[in-house]
């Protein structure tokens, strides 16, 4: 810095260096003895030296008041010290919350199910719980109207929702295998059914599907038991209704990334719906093997 | 400073801000004051300054802190003062700073003298005898180099000089 080189020679200069105590002793002791041999220069050190700042007695009221706590936790779980690991706990923690949430969840008893919406759609009629809005009613085929089971195939009364796996309870006229993580999927039924169905799920929300087997899911949590798909490229199916217990009810919570694929045994033809989907605690895949009057099942 | 500390990269621990907190908190609060001129506006300087360096804990290594909470109080001291003037002028400023306080003793003739410094120059200065910090951490404190801080106590000093010089004369 040329201020300072320039200075290096100034009487100013050299009285600040001794007061910042930056001469060497040697250097120092000389110029204290110079000063005494001149007035001036005794007066301007004098004065130059006032110039240091006391010090204040200045005395912060109540520090006491930022002193932090130890937690005993840290002496305990001298692990937690560590951010991953906290990190790691609290998904843990979380995970486990999530399990009893869960379990709590499903192990709560099944309501009935309420026939009403059920037996409506085996009568193929717009009724009072309209599962055929509009024009669809008037669209149906004759065949397809033929075609709808009658109500005695599909009997509620032979089957407990909430027991076995459906496939694991062959005395009961499911005519569905249902499979997934764990206990995951008993369904009660599944019927061909007219093709339109957006009355019938008043809070469906629509779902474009991979496959383009564009279907509707109930997300109301006080009538979660229907899956819909309302319509299939696939046109040998003219419509599908589904009726699913605990298992599949699943469906009705907040799902993601759900894929539905239309299978079909190459010799039999046998139609199989393969539903995969995911909730917020689990990942699960449903078989549903479709059982179909004779007249539908065989119009290719 | 710092002695017996662990100077590792480990989190300090509440018992360490603890004894930091008692160490510096008054250190902190003269130069606030000394900077400020306002006891409340000092006193949160140093909360600020203080909470901080408890939310900053497992980024500041023990050796270094000293000088971390300096820098954090002087650069609140300069936001609270640049909103001071934007607010309400360099008066009030000289006003807060002691602006007719009677020369009654030679502390207040300095402090008064000190007062009227540049920011650059009262800081530096603050520092340095306050503190006793040298021109290496008063430059990592306040930015600038070395040669900067020494030429700006130079300064402050012959200013304040020249300044006491007047006040004996009238006197």
């Amino acid at each position: 810095m040329e201020e300072l080189k320039s200075l290096q020679n100034d009487r100013e200069w050299l009285l600040f260096e001794l007061l910042e105590g930056n001469l060497n002793p040697e250097e120092a002791e000389a110029l204290k003895a110079h000063i005494e041999t001149d007035a001036d220069l005794k007066a301007e050190w004098e004065l130059l030296k006032e110039t240091i700042l006391p010090q204040p007695e200045l005395i912060y009221p109540d520090r006491s008041r930022f002193h932090k706590k130890s937690y005993p936790a840290k002496i305990l779980l001298p692990l937690f010290a560590s951010q991953t690991v906290r990190f790691a706990a609290s998904f843990g923690g979380l995970l486990l919350i999530g399990y009893f949430l869960f379990n709590a969840w499903k192990d709560a008893p099944v309501t009935a199910l309420d026939p009403a919406p059920w037996k409506s759609v085996e009568g193929g009629s717009a009724g009072q719980n309209a599962l055929v809005s509009g024009n669809s009613a008037g669209e149906l085929s004759a065949q397809e109207r033929a075609s709808e089971p009658v109500e005695s195939t599909f009997s509620e009364t032979e089957h407990i929702p909430g027991t076995l796996p459906s496939h694991l309870n062959p005395g009961t006229d499911v005519p569905h295998i249902a499979q997934g993580s764990g206990d995951v999927g008993q369904i009660l039924t599944l019927q061909p059914a007219p093709l339109n169905y957006s009355a019938f799920n008043k809070v469906g929300l629509r779902m474009e599907l991979p496959d383009h087997l564009p279907a509707i899911f109930n997300l109301d949590p006080w009538n979660s038991r229907y899956y819909v798909i309302e319509d299939q490229t696939a046109s040998n199916l003219p419509g599908l209704r589904g009726m699913l217990d605990q298992g599949l009810a699943l469906l009705a919570q907040p799902i993601r990334n759900t894929h539905v694929h239309l299978l079909r045994d190459s010799e039999t033809q046998k139609p199989t719906l393969k539903i995969s989907y995911e909730g917020v605690h689990y990942q699960a895949l449903a078989m549903l093997e479709l059982k179909f009057p004779e007249a539908m099942s065989t119009k290719q | 400073m710092g002695q017996g500390r662990n100077t590792s990269r480990k989190p300090m621990t509440a018992k360490e801000y603890n004894a930091l907190v008692d160490e510096y908190a008054d250190g902190l609060y003269r130069f606030a004051h000394g900077y400020l001129k306002d006891p409340f506006e000092a006193e949160n300087v140093v909360q600020n300054t203080l909470e901080k360096l408890w939310v900053k804990r497992e980024q500041v290594r023990m050796e270094s802190v000293k000088a971390f909470l300096y820098k954090v109080a002087y650069n609140n001291c300069i936001d609270l003062l640049r909103v001071a003037n934007r607010q309400t002028g360099l008066e009030a400023v000289e006003h807060r700073a002691g602006g007719g306080a009677g020369y009654s003793d030679a502390r207040k003739i300095i402090q008064q003298a000190a007062d009227k410094l540049p920011e650059k120059q009262k800081v530096a200065l603050l520092l340095r005898d306050y503190e006793g910090y040298d021109y290496r951490s008063i430059g990592e404190i306040t930015g600038m180099t070395e040669a900067q801080v020494k030429i700006n106590i130079f300064r402050a000093r012959k200013q304040m000089k020249a300044i006491i010089k007047d006040i004996h004369t009238v006197i």
